[in-house]
C-alpha cells in the first residue's frame, strides 16, 4: 500500500516537472490571419452547439409525445371509470 | 404490424425510424466537420476560389436543388397520405418523389463529369478535393435514400408498406434534402 502511493506520488512530481505548455488553441496560437481566427472561432462554435441542439430537439420531442399519451391515456382511464359508475347508478 | 414494449403499448416512434434519426444525427454531425474544414481553409486561402480552377456550375445547379426540394414536398404530401390511411393516394407523390430524386443525382453525376473534364479535380487543388468529398458524401446518402425509397415505393405497391419503414425511408430523404441547401450555399456560392 505504501508502496503504491509514493509511485502514484512519484508518478504525478514527474508529470508536473517534465510537463509543458502546449500553445495548441487554433484561434490564439495557430490561426495566422484574423479571418483564419474567425473561422476558428465560428466553426468551433457550430460544432459545440449543433449537437446540443439536436440531441435536446429529439429530446423535448420524446418529453412531448410521452407527456400527451399519458394524458390521453389518463383521460381514457377516466372516462372509463365514469362510464362504470353512470352504468353502476343506472342498474341500481 | 407493428412491434409492442414490454407494457404492451406501441413505442412512442418506431424503432426504424428511431434507428435512423440516431444515424441522421451521426451524419449531420459529419457534414459540419467538413463544412468547419472547409471554412477554415477557405479562409486561409490568399484567393478563392483557386483563379486556375474552373468555376463551379451555379445556376445550373440551382435549378437541380429546386428538383430536390420538390422531390422533398411530393414525399410530405405522401406523408400526410399515408396518415391519412390513404394509401392508393400515396403513389403518384411517391413516384415523382423518386423520379425527382433520381433526376437530382444523375444531373449531379453529369455536372461531375463536366467539370472533370475542366480540370477540377480531387488533386487539382483545395477547392476540387473539398468539392468532390462533400458533394460526394452527400451524393453516396441520396444514392442510399433512393434505393430505400424505391424499396418504400415497391412495397406500396404490393401493399405491405410499414409506418416503421417509411418514417425511417422519410428521415434519410428529408435529411437529404434538407443538407442540401446548405452544402450549395457554403461550397458553391
Amino acid at each position: 500500500m505504501r508502496s503504491r502511493l509514493v509511485f502514484f506520488v512519484g508518478l504525478v512530481v514527474l508529470v508536473l516537472g517534465l510537463a509543458d505548455a502546449a500553445f495548441a488553441c487554433t484561434v490564439c496560437v495557430g490561426a495566422q490571419t484574423e479571418a483564419t481566427r474567425k473561422a476558428f472561432v465560428g466553426t468551433t462554435a457550430l460544432l459545440t452547439f449543433l449537437p446540443l441542439a439536436v440531441v435536446g430537439s429529439v429530446v423535448t420531442l420524446f418529453v412531448r409525445r410521452t407527456l400527451a399519451r399519458e394524458e390521453r391515456e389518463e383521460a381514457q382511464r377516466l372516462e372509463g371509470i365514469e362510464g362504470l359508475e353512470s352504468e353502476a347508478q343506472r342498474v341500481a | 404490424m407493428e412491434p409492442v414494449g414490454t407494457d404492451g403499448r406501441a413505442p412512442m416512434i418506431p424503432h426504424g425510424v428511431f434507428g435512423m434519426v440516431i444515424f441522421v444525427i451521426a451524419e449531420l454531425m459529419l457534414f459540419a466537420g467538413l463544412i468547419s474544414a472547409f471554412f477554415i481553409i477557405k479562409a486561409a486561402s490568399v484567393a478563392w476560389p483557386p483563379p486556375d480552377q474552373p468555376r463551379l456550375p451555379i445556376e445550373a445547379t440551382a435549378f437541380n436543388s429546386l428538383v430536390l426540394l420538390a422531390s422533398g414536398a411530393f414525399l410530405i404530401l405522401a406523408h400526410r397520405a399515408f396518415h391519412r390511411g390513404d394509401r392508393e393516394g400515396m403513389r403518384r407523390p411517391m413516384w415523382l418523389a423518386l423520379a425527382l430524386g433520381t433526376f437530382f443525382v444523375l444531373f449531379q453525376g453529369s455536372e461531375w463529369v463536366s467539370l472533370l473534364g475542366q480540370g477540377l479535380t480531387l488533386n487539382s487543388s483545395s477547392l476540387g478535393s473539398f468539392f468532390y468529398l462533400i458533394v460526394g458524401i452527400h451524393a453516396l446518402h441520396a444514392v442510399a435514400a433512393l434505393v430505400l425509397l424505391g424499396v418504400a415505393t415497391a412495397r406500396l405497391g404490393r401493399g405491405w408498406l410499414s409506418p416503421s419503414f417509411f418514417g425511417a425511408t422519410e428521415a434519410l430523404w428529408f435529411f437529404v434534402v434538407a443538407v442540401w441547401p446548405v452544402l450549395y450555399l457554403v461550397v458553391y456560392l
